[in-house]
């Protein structure tokens, strides 16, 4: 009972978090009218006041206008991430723990091979074959995690092809197609949900992660990782730049990270 | 036993074979003007680039070509830089060592930091202990390197003055890394780890001890010895981890490396390198971890019996 | 479930421990040997030593063939020339050559070469190893950048004794001392030039210099011995005293925010390129100098492309350049640290016309009058302007170094205020930055290039130039810059130079930055710190280390 109790304040609390930090993204340019690529002479590095709630970087930018667009970047970059990732591992998975056999042994020996690449180094990899720019990372990110998404969606599969009803279905003649979407999905879509928003955080956490090292294509357009390796350079003069844009990643991915270990708190279920 | 090892290291190696002609495969795919253009760009003249397009038979059949890069391979040969060309084992040998102890430290760091913070948020008393090790964990998994790592020199380097920052050698300079590394890692180790003693602390048999007025201590003893048997094999995956945080790590600390030769490498779209690397890495990763399921294995054995 | 697990799993307790011992101990190992070997490694026998941060890990290292200015910082000091440029008269000293002569046609130059000098594998130096650089640096296979260019006309040598070499030329040529005195030609061993392959004889340089090269791993370190033997140095260079620096590591701090860290943190004891905000800092720090050297030559600049539209339109062009608040980009990307530049030279450059001082204020609303003069105009309220339903959008090209992309944004930020919309493409080194060059992609690209003699500008603006990058092609410049290489008067030389600045401007081809300032910092410790007539290069020489 407590436990239960728990675990939805929590998921109150994550959502609500979640919630607002993409309704500040969404809502940038209602929120601020700063244009967050607008350099001030004359008012470059100034701390944190009424006028600039977040102060203002090397360049004179607002850091308040920058870190509420630069969700709007980094956000969408991350979903693009993600759903790279999904299709392609979700029809892997389907497909491997529905069929069995030896399409399943050919895909997961393919999925552990991409699988022994570590993500990040193969995101550079790819990175280096592709090109810069927001697109390109989230194809470079999105490729890099389909493996363990293929691994887990597998898995649900073959522990709900063990139920009952599906035998049923399959008894009563229809196709796999039929029997994947009407029964197979449903089933295991709670699971598969919460290892996206897992997916999700990840996904953010590296597609900065590429930004931050300067894979990210355009300058001056705002972004969480952007942000932190400009701060970086001034930390010592003005915190204040690096502060906000990894304030807000932090609470994002820990928001994230809340609300996807409360969709699938089933016991026995970690 | 022995079978089941010898199992679980050929999978290992037919993964590795398949990572390694993964990355043979996604070079050949590229246009093939792409190895011209980085070798010009290094100022190699015409002669030069017709001279190691012979040498790396790029004109000879897919099949050939795949041949001698295998047997290469086994040999230790990953082939020559083409921007300086020095071969890229060489480049390897040279800085795998800094690597190595970073991405080792941080693994340390990290087993000892997750499951010290695992336990106390699985069975923690009271509570206020177990939501701060949650909360912990938590921040770990929520901040990652590239941001901690330049709070961390901010306030250990720059303010408190008691440990250098920056490049230089030694173990000294190790410290920082290595934890800033280490913290991001034991967030998902911490996860894990509480999951698993949750669920121990939940089984039958441990409610029976209770019942059967088991001194606390003892039955805390039972719910480690089941609850952290599956951690062991979730801390070889976080090599994956580790060894692409080594890149960001070795930039933020200047310290040099295979994740530095990693990124000049990408920024002169040095493929042969970048190949090397990557291939590299994950032969190591898939070893390792067959390892550390023989190892478990030796451990539980009902874990070979499963499979 | 029963007790009985437990029981059953008691050799357990002992492998869970014991594999989570296991990975510890491993662990600890590997770190502790690592580290260990680590500290060994760097220090034994090394005397009196400093390291030195570099900040760029260019393409290559080999003078003769690459062009970075980074390279001179180890190798100045692992080569002499045949020439050296005192740091303070800027004039020319004996260095490997002890006199020179040119002919009365200033077609050919005469150079008695020293006779006590020895390489440091054991060579004898003489005319022939002269030759032997000279024959490598123009050999197209090596596909030099930078040297062969110094050498502008030359066609030939002739060995006339054993010490005694002569250099021919095609065309008098005034800059051939300055090329003379500079690292790209400096003097190799011709055994070692023999015996190492074009790529691989950067890793194991041999001069005749103060300093030897003793170890160099690729994008790590490069250790410099002092060279014992060392007896024919140019006046300038400090005798060895029990303060000279024995040994010098340099390693690599390519990015920038860990500079500061270093220094302060005693990691280097001399180190350049601080950044701006970061030099402040250290300013008030007793245990360290903060050294501003003005580097001459070309300034930070952006050549502006007439071969490409919109920028083909000269009055675009002057717009840009009325548009861009110089003053503003100094103070804000180098804290003030760094005077505005106005021309295609730095006020340091001998030759250096303060006309163009007067050109292109910063005025907006002139700017904005030039375009419309052109017809432009925001027709669809998207805040860029537009001309036939173009909008005035430009391509600008850079490399990642010396805070080129804080420059490059606050100009973006600067043209937009404008209506003007300016892509940004930052690539990672020079040979990335050349394709774009070559391939003509762009409206605006990042480059510059440091040198004492004026004549830097030819490759930049002579129609023929090797870098002309603008694609200006004015044969009265083109005449007073070939003027400018075959006058040996420096009033006459003064003239053509002040005239050939002022057209570069008055065409609009440059959008010249600010002035190069090398912010160096040393430790307190380090005495004698000056810098070649070129800036860049450090007299390692003269460094002495106090206690």
């Amino acid at each position: 009972m407590i436990a239960a109790r728990t675990t939805n304040h929590r998921r109150r609390v994550a959502a609500g978090l979640l919630g607002l930090i993409v309704l500040l993204s969404i809502l940038a340019p209602l929120l601020t009218g700063t244009d967050p690529r607008d350099a001030t002479t004359g008012a470059e590095l100034v701390s944190p006041s009424w006028q600039h709630l977040f102060g203002t970087d090397l360049l004179g930018r607002d850091v308040y206008s920058r870190t509420l667009y630069g969700g709007r970047r980094t956000l969408g970059v991350a979903l693009l991430t993600v759903g790279v990732t999904l299709l392609p591992g979700l029809i892997t998975g389907l497909a491997a723990g529905y069929f069995g056999g030896w399409i399943d042994r050919a895909l997961m020996i393919l999925m552990d091979a991409l699988l022994a690449f570590p993500a990040l180094l193969l995101a550079l990899a790819l990175v280096a074959l592709l090109g810069s720019g927001a697109i390109q990372i989230a194809l470079a990110v999105g490729i890099a995690g389909i493996p363990a998404y293929a691994r887990v969606t597998r898995a649900a599969v073959l522990e709900a092809r063990t139920r009952m009803f599906i035998e049923a279905a399959r008894a009563a003649g229809a196709g796999p197609a039929g029997i994947l979407w009407r029964h197979v999905l449903p089933t295991i879509a709670p699971p598969l949900l919460a290892f996206a928003g897992v997916m999700l955080s990840w996904a953010i956490l590296n597609s900065a992660a590429l930004m931050f090292l300067g894979y990210g294509g355009d300058l001056s357009a705002p972004d969480w990782g952007v942000m932190l390796a400009d701060g970086r350079a001034a930390f010592r003069t003005a915190p204040w730049v690096a502060t906000a844009p990894g304030a807000a990643l932090s609470l994002t991915v820990l928001a994230i990270n809340l609300l996807a270990g409360s969709l699938d708190s089933r016991p026995g279920r970690e | 036993m022995i079978a089941y090892a010898l199992q679980r290291f050929g999978a290992a190696i037919l993964v590795a074979w398949l990572a390694v002609s993964l990355a043979f495969g996604v070079l050949r795919w590229l246009p093939g003007d792409a190895l011209d253009a980085t070798m010009a760009r290094a100022g190699a003249s015409d002669a030069e680039i017709a001279a190691r397009r012979l040498a790396l038979g790029l004109d000879d059949p897919v099949w050939q070509q795949y041949a001698l890069y295998l047997a290469d391979v086994l040999r230790g040969d990953l082939g020559e830089s083409l921007v300086s060309g020095q071969p890229v084992s060489e480049m390897i040998a040279q800085n795998l060592g800094p690597t190595a102890a970073l991405a080792g430290g941080a693994l340390l760091v990290a087993v000892a930091l997750g499951v010290g913070l695992g336990v106390l948020s699985g069975v923690g008393r009271p509570a206020g202990v177990r939501y701060a090790a949650e909360g912990i964990a938590s921040l770990a998994l929520s901040t990652p390197v590239y941001w901690t790592g330049t709070l961390a020199i901010y306030l250990f380097t720059t303010v408190l003055d008691v440990l250098p920052g920056v490049g230089g050698r030694g173990v000294r300079y190790l410290i920082l890394p290595v934890c800033v590394l280490g913290f991001h890692t034991a967030g998902s180790i911490a996860r894990v780890t509480a999951g698993s003693i949750r669920a121990a602390a939940a089984m039958d048999f441990i409610r029976t001890a209770r019942a059967k007025g088991l001194p606390e201590s003892d039955v805390l003893d039972h719910i480690l010895r089941v609850g952290l048997l599956p951690v062991t094999a979730v801390v070889a995956l976080q090599l994956g981890f580790l060894l692409g945080g080594t890149v960001i790590t070795e930039m933020i600390f200047a310290r040099r490396g295979l994740g530095k030769v990693l990124l000049a490498a990408i920024d002169t779209r040095d493929y042969p390198v970048i190949q090397g690397l990557v291939a590299l890495s994950a032969v190591t990763y898939s070893l390792i971890n067959a390892l550390a399921d023989v190892l478990y294995g030796l451990i539980d054995p009902r874990v070979r019996m499963d499979r | 479930m029963s007790f009985e697990p437990i029981r059953k799993r008691a050799p357990a307790r002992l492998g869970v421990l014991g594999v989570l011992m296991l990975v510890c101990c491993l662990g600890m190992a590997v770190v502790g040997l690592l580290a260990l070997h680590d500290d060994a490694e760097s220090d034994e026998d090394a005397g009196n030593k400093i390291v030195y941060g570099l900040t760029l890990n260019p393409s290559g290292f080999d003078p003769h063939i690459h062009l970075s200015n980074e390279l001179g910082i180890p190798f100045y000091s692992v080569y002499d020339t045949l020439i050296y440029r005192h740091p303070q008269t800027m004039g020319f000293v004996p260095g490997l050559a002890e006199t020179w002569t040119m002919a009365d046609d200033g077609l050919a130059w005469t150079f008695s070469l020293r006779r006590d000098v020895t390489f440091h594998d054991g060579t004898r130096f003489d005319a022939a190893a002269v030759g032997a650089n000279l024959n490598r640096i123009m050999d197209p296979e090596i596909g030099s950048q930078k040297a062969r260019f110094l050498l502008g006309p030359y066609t030939g040598y002739e060995i006339v004794d054993e010490y005694t070499i002569r250099l021919s030329l095609s065309e008098p040529y005034a800059p051939l001392l300055d090329a003379l005195s500079q690292v790209y030609l400096g003097i190799a061993s011709p055994t070692a030039l023999r015996e190492q392959t074009k790529n691989s004889y950067q890793w194991h340089q041999v001069g005749t210099g103060p300093y030897k090269l003793v170890e160099f791993v690729p994008g790590d370190r490069i250790v410099l011995r002092r060279n014992e033997d060392y007896a024919w140095g140019p006046v300038f260079y400090a005798p060895a005293s029990d303060q000279s620096v024995d040994t010098v590591e340099f390693r690599f701090y390519t990015d920038p925010p860990t500079r500061s860290l270093a220094l302060e943190g005693g990691d280097v004891q001399m180190i350049g390129e601080l950044l701006p905000t970061d030099a402040e800092l250290l300013a008030g720090n007793t245990a360290l100098r903060i050294l501003r050297t003005p580097i001459a030559g070309t300034p930070q600049q952006f050549f502006i492309n007439t071969r490409r539209a919109p920028t083909d339109e000269f009055m675009i062009r002057q717009a840009l350049l009325y548009a861009t608040n110089r003053t503003a980009i100094s103070d804000a990307v180098f804290q003030g640290q760094s005077p505005v530049a106005y021309g295609p030279l730095v006020s340091v450059t001998p030759f250096y016309s303060p006309e163009v001082e007067r050109l292109y204020p910063y005025d907006t609303g002139y700017a904005r009058s030039l375009l419309e003069g052109l017809g432009y105009a925001d027709t669809d309220a998207d805040g860029i302007l537009d001309l036939d339903g173009e909008p005035l959008a430009l391509t600008m090209v850079f490399a990642s170094w010396n805070q080129m992309a804080d420059v490059a944004q606050l100009i973006q930020s600067q043209w937009r205020d404008l209506g003007i919309d300016l892509e940004l493409i930052q690539v990672p080194d020079y040979p990335t930055l050349l394709e774009y060059a070559n391939a003509g992609e762009y409206n605006l690209i990042g480059m510059y290039d440091f040198g004492v003699d004026a004549s830097i500008l030819d490759q930049f603006y002579r129609s023929d130039g090797a870098r002309n990058w603008s694609g200006i092609s004015d044969p009265e410049l083109d005449g007073w810059l070939a003027e400018g290489i075959r006058q040996n008067a420096d009033d006459a030389r003064a003239q053509l130079y002040a005239a050939a600045q002022l057209r570069i401007m008055e065409q609009a081809v440059v959008l010249p930055i600010r002035e190069y300032i090398n912010l160096n910092g040393t430790s307190a410790r380090l005495d004698g710190v000056i810098f070649s007539a070129q800036g860049w290069w450090p007299l390692l020489r003269n460094l002495q280390l106090t206690s």
